[in-house]
């Protein structure tokens, strides 16, 4: 048979259509405009083939177009597996099959199919609103899959109503599945292209300008909760990559060295207290995790190591939001390095730049310490300004023209000028990138992507390898108050990370509070804090006792809940107040020999009763009148003075 | 799926003592009411886990709770199954009286303080019924077909009531044992020889019938009348149905007695008997019926007609 008969009621169709086109929504917003179209295109020509009342089209022309999007995904993906590849031909099959879609039990399948589309939503965006959006596109798809269960081909808006209660009553399960259920921690296999996206934030290397653009970006980097007292904000160095060679224009990381294998951190001396913090990083795609200086080596979270550079790294790159908790130390002192190492530290490209380097020299007298005390002297007493708008430098000399003429530049500028002195000069220098400070919201800092920053780091024969900021001898506010209130030309800053308007601010960080919670509670729940979370409750682990107890425990409060609401529906099934009152006050009267014929209506009744009781007749019409409003016409109020009146009434 | 024998047995002894056969009316009860999951139910479930794998997998917390929200999404479809049929009240009607090889309609009123959808109804092993829907206060009345084969009370087999609804997820079925009995009446035989020749004519009884087309006006339906004396026109204008009545002054008159039909089987004159007196009762012919231990006198008309029929039907039974 090579067409298909439509033989399904219109309604619940419609109703289908609606679902899946709900269902396809989000990852329809993920693909190319064209791409998402083709695939939404079969959701519009069913609709029309129901309205019109045609057949389904024909076998060659269905199969044509599965290939055609099952081909597109290929191309586009150049595979059919995978998150991003998966997810598209899964979007093709289901709209594919609404095209022929014929029977009930296709249309069965079809929200099966539906169901699954919405749960993948997730890969799109874990955000409150998604969840908010499941949940109805799950109302949407109930709705039309009892509408295929109606014998009268109906879809009202009674079966979403129902639905919605159905959603309702799911509820409780799954907040008690989503906390008591068992986490695991790690995948169960990894999917071949899940690691390709563009990363988002700092990057591996450094050109002028690279940390202006990244200052316009106010979207949050990461957020910390620290244990214990706060550092103060001009402690807040959060390393990220640390670049080394200099090619004239930019810095760039060594990055095969940091690579290879047997990469050890140096030797590391801690100095002061450990500051203990969890932070939860959005998802940038490299594999950096932005420690707060230098995380003590024995404490770090599982599946991430400390580089020669000192930089935390992990073995995957972070795709998703990530939580870890870490030990640092603010100061620090490491071992002597590799001789290359201090090699690498010393390189400068030949030629360009006379006058820095003819500075330089003028300091080799000095001892090391002195030669960074010296640069940093100069880059104070120069009147140089710290601004986004630094003008554009090209050529072989920009770090001559940054210190001789222009004197104005970011972070990015100064780090790397200070660098080339310092090399130039003969002590071991690098450019560390990544934020510094951040914003402190209730218990918990908010780090963007403006609070990027770049800075240096000399090595010292005595110390090892210590931090300088050049740009904090330029604007001290910047690693004090940030770089909102420090950095000339803030126009270009993101109006809410200007400070401006305080209280938009402030409802921006109550905003991010709630956004915080829950990241913390919702989306960062895993094994690690459902073992937190079980604890509290005094169990160890799964399987103990006191599990099954909370576990006995709320099952036992749902059965319970439903014996209520039956006996609750149960107890509305019996007679209505109104009419157990009409039948005490006929039991009275029955004393009286008045009884209610089978005949008789209440109103001839209470009559009849009226003159064979003068003088009760006016309570009688009364309880007879209220009793009809009550029961004829839903009026609660004459129910309630028909109970007082027929309570009070003893002819 | 074929359940073994032994084992339908006990299943059947088990059902019949859970639903012990009782009143004309019924309402379903939770502990009489049964849910299993459907195919679709399973994989539903499966699809879940499928949700879940992929939030393990992925470390999706929010994929997690969407799996968790299905599997409630499920327990609460199972709830509203459970719930489509809990509360709902059956009574049995009276059946009209058929001839056996026919079937018997036994209306069945389903009432219901909500509404209530897609409920299928069968009467033992016989076709499914389906109710779309049950709404208060009015309920619904159905015929449900029960296959009589043979004469004789007819009683109505435990009804079976079984609901998809709303989810498909699950299977929501439930019994009722209603009392309810129908009378069939013996197989008219088919081409029996007229009883004119036959039948023991009374004597003076043989006079020229006229006026059969003389109308005489309308009485009320009653069971055994003639379909082609129903007044259709007036069926129409009318709730119930009439019949037209016609002068037929002078009939003859026939005594159909079993003992003269010698060398047949009880069943095969039960069945003669019974094809003369829808005969005579059709012809306006007076008959009268004389079996082992019944008499009935000449008469005729609808009510003298399932007289005899019911004895016929009841013949050698207990009534």
């Amino acid at each position: 048979m090579s067409t298909l008969r439509d033989d399904l009621p219109r309604q619940p169709l419609y109703g289908s259509i609606a679902a899946l086109f709900l269902a396809l929504l989000p990852h329809m917003t993920q693909l190319a405009p064209w791409h998402a179209l083709l695939i939404l295109l079969p959701l519009g020509w069913r609709g029309l083939l129901a309205w019109q009342g045609h057949d389904l089209p024909r076998r060659w022309l269905r199969y044509g177009y599965s290939l055609l999007l099952i081909g597109v995904v290929f191309l586009q993906f150049h595979t059919l597996f995978g998150r991003e590849g998966g997810v598209a031909l899964l979007t093709s099959l289901l709209s594919m099959k609404l095209l022929e879609t014929q029977h009930r039990r296709d249309a069965r399948v079809l929200s099966l199919l539906a169901f699954f589309t919405v749960g993948a939503a997730f890969l799109v965006s874990q955000a409150f609103w998604m969840l908010a959006y499941t949940i109805g596109c799950a109302i949407a798809i109930m709705a039309q899959l009892r509408a295929w269960q109606r014998l009268d081909g109906k879809l009202d808006a009674f079966e979403y109503k129902r639905s919605a209660w159905m959603v309702l009553e799911a509820l409780p399960i799954m907040l008690l599945l989503f906390f008591l259920f068992p986490r695991l921690s790690g995948p169960l296999w990894q999917m071949p292209d899940d690691s390709g996206s563009a990363s988002i934030g700092l990057s591996d290397d450094m050109t002028p300008g690279s940390f202006t653009n990244l200052a316009r970006d106010d979207s949050v980097a990461f957020r910390v909760s620290f244990n214990g007292k706060l550092p103060p904000q001009r402690d807040l160095y959060w390393r990220g990559p640390v670049l080394e060679f200099y090619d004239g224009v930019g810095w760039q990381q060594l990055g095969s060295k940091q690579d290879a294998p047997g990469d050890a951190a140096p030797e590391l001396q801690p100095l002061g207290d450990i500051v203990r913090y969890t932070m939860t990083l959005e998802p940038h795609n490299r594999n950096w995790l932005l420690a707060l200086d230098v995380p003590l080596p024995g404490t770090l979270p599982p599946g991430s190591h400390l580089s020669s550079r000192l930089q935390l790294l992990d073995d995957k790159a972070v795709s998703s939001r990530k939580r870890i908790s870490l030990q640092s130390v603010l100061a620090w002192r490491t071992s002597t390095p590799a001789a290359d190492l201090v090699n690498d530290e010393l390189q400068l490209p030949v030629g360009g730049n006379p006058r820095a380097r003819e500075l330089a020299a003028s300091w080799a007298p000095l001892s090391p310490q002195a030669r960074v005390d010296a640069a940093l002297a100069y880059l104070h007493n120069n009147s140089f300004v710290y601004t986004l708008d630094a003008p554009l430098l090209y050529g072989r000399n920009t770090i001559d023209d940054l210190l001789f003429s222009t004197k104005a530049g970011f972070c990015e500028h100064y780090a790397g000028a200070f660098v080339f002195l310092m090399r130039a000069a003969g002590v071991p220098a690098r450019v560390v990138t990544g934020y510094q400070g951040g914003e402190l919201n209730q218990d918990y800092f908010i780090v963007r992507q403006t609070d990027a920053h770049a800075w240096a780091e000399v090595w010292l024969a005595t110390r090892g390898w210590q931090r300088v900021d050049p740009t904090a001898m330029v604007a001290p506010g910047r690693v004090t108050q940030g770089v909102a209130r420090s950095a000339a030309g803030k126009q270009k800053l993101p109006y809410l990370v200007r400070g401006d308007s305080p209280w938009l601010s402030a409802l921006r960080l109550r905003w991010d509070g709630a956004v915080y919670g829950w990241n913390r509670w919702v989306i960062g729940y895993d094994a690690q804090r459902q073992l937190q979370l079980l604890g509290s409750l005094g169990i160890e682990d799964f399987g103990s006792p006191r599990l099954l107890m909370w576990l006995g425990g709320c099952l036992g409060l749902f059965v319970l809940f439903y014996v209520v609401m039956h006996h609750l529906q149960s107890r509305r099934q019996r007679p209505e107040l109104s009419q157990r009152l009409w039948l005490h006050f006929v039991a009275q009267l029955a004393r009286h020999k008045l009884t209610q014929r089978a005949n008789e209506g209440p109103g001839s009744f209470a009559e009849r009763a009226a003159r064979a009781l003068p003088a009760h007749a006016a309570d009688i019409q009364r309880i007879c009148y209220l009793y009809l409003q009550a029961r004829y016409r839903n009026r609660s109020g004459a129910e309630l003075e028909l109970q007082r009146r027929v309570n009070a009434f003893k002819p | 799926m074929k359940r073994p024998a032994w084992l339908e047995q006990r299943w059947q002894r088990w059902l019949a003592r859970r639903h012990p056969p009782g009143a004309s009316s019924l309402a379903l009860r939770h502990n009489r009411i049964y849910v299993l999951p459907s195919g679709f139910g399973f994989a539903f479930a499966a699809m879940a886990v499928l949700v879940l794998v992929g939030a393990i997998n992925y470390q999706i917390s929010l994929a997690y709770s969407f799996a968790f929200l299905m599997i409630g999404l499920g327990h609460a479809g199972l709830l509203h199954g459970f719930r489509n049929l809990l509360g709902l009240k059956l009574t049995a009607g009276l059946a009209e009286p058929v001839f056996a090889g026919e079937s018997a309609h036994f209306p069945i009123r389903l009432d219901s303080e909500k509404p209530r959808q897609a409920i299928m109804l069968r009467a033992g092993d016989n076709d499914a019924v389906a109710v779309p829907r049950v709404d208060p206060p009015g309920g619904v009345e159905v015929w449900l077909p029960v296959g009589a084969t043979e004469r004789g009370w007819l009683t109505l087999p435990k009804l079976g009531l079984e609901t998809h609804y709303p989810s498909q997820l699950c299977r929501v079925w439930s019994y009722a044992n209603l009392h309810a009995r129908c009378l069939v009446y013996p197989r008219p035989e088919p081409d029996a020889p007229s009883y004119r020749t036959q039948g023991a004519a009374e004597p003076g009884g043989e006079v020229q019938r006229t006026g059969d087309d003389d109308f005489a006006g309308l009485r009320r339906y009653q069971p055994g009348d003639p379909i082609r004396r129903i007044a259709w026109k007036q069926a129409a204008r009318d709730e119930r149905l009439s019949v037209k009545q016609y002068e037929s002054p002078q009939s003859a008159s026939f005594h159909f007695d079993w003992h003269d039909l010698p060398g047949m089987s009880d069943e095969a004159r039960l069945s003669r008997l019974t094809a003369w007196v829808l005969a005579a009762e059709n012809n306006d012919d007076r008959y009268g019926l004389i079996l082992p231990g019944a008499r009935l006198p000449l008469d005729q008309g609808p009510v003298h007609c399932a007289a005899c029929l019911t004895a016929l039907a009841l013949y050698g039974k207990h009534a």
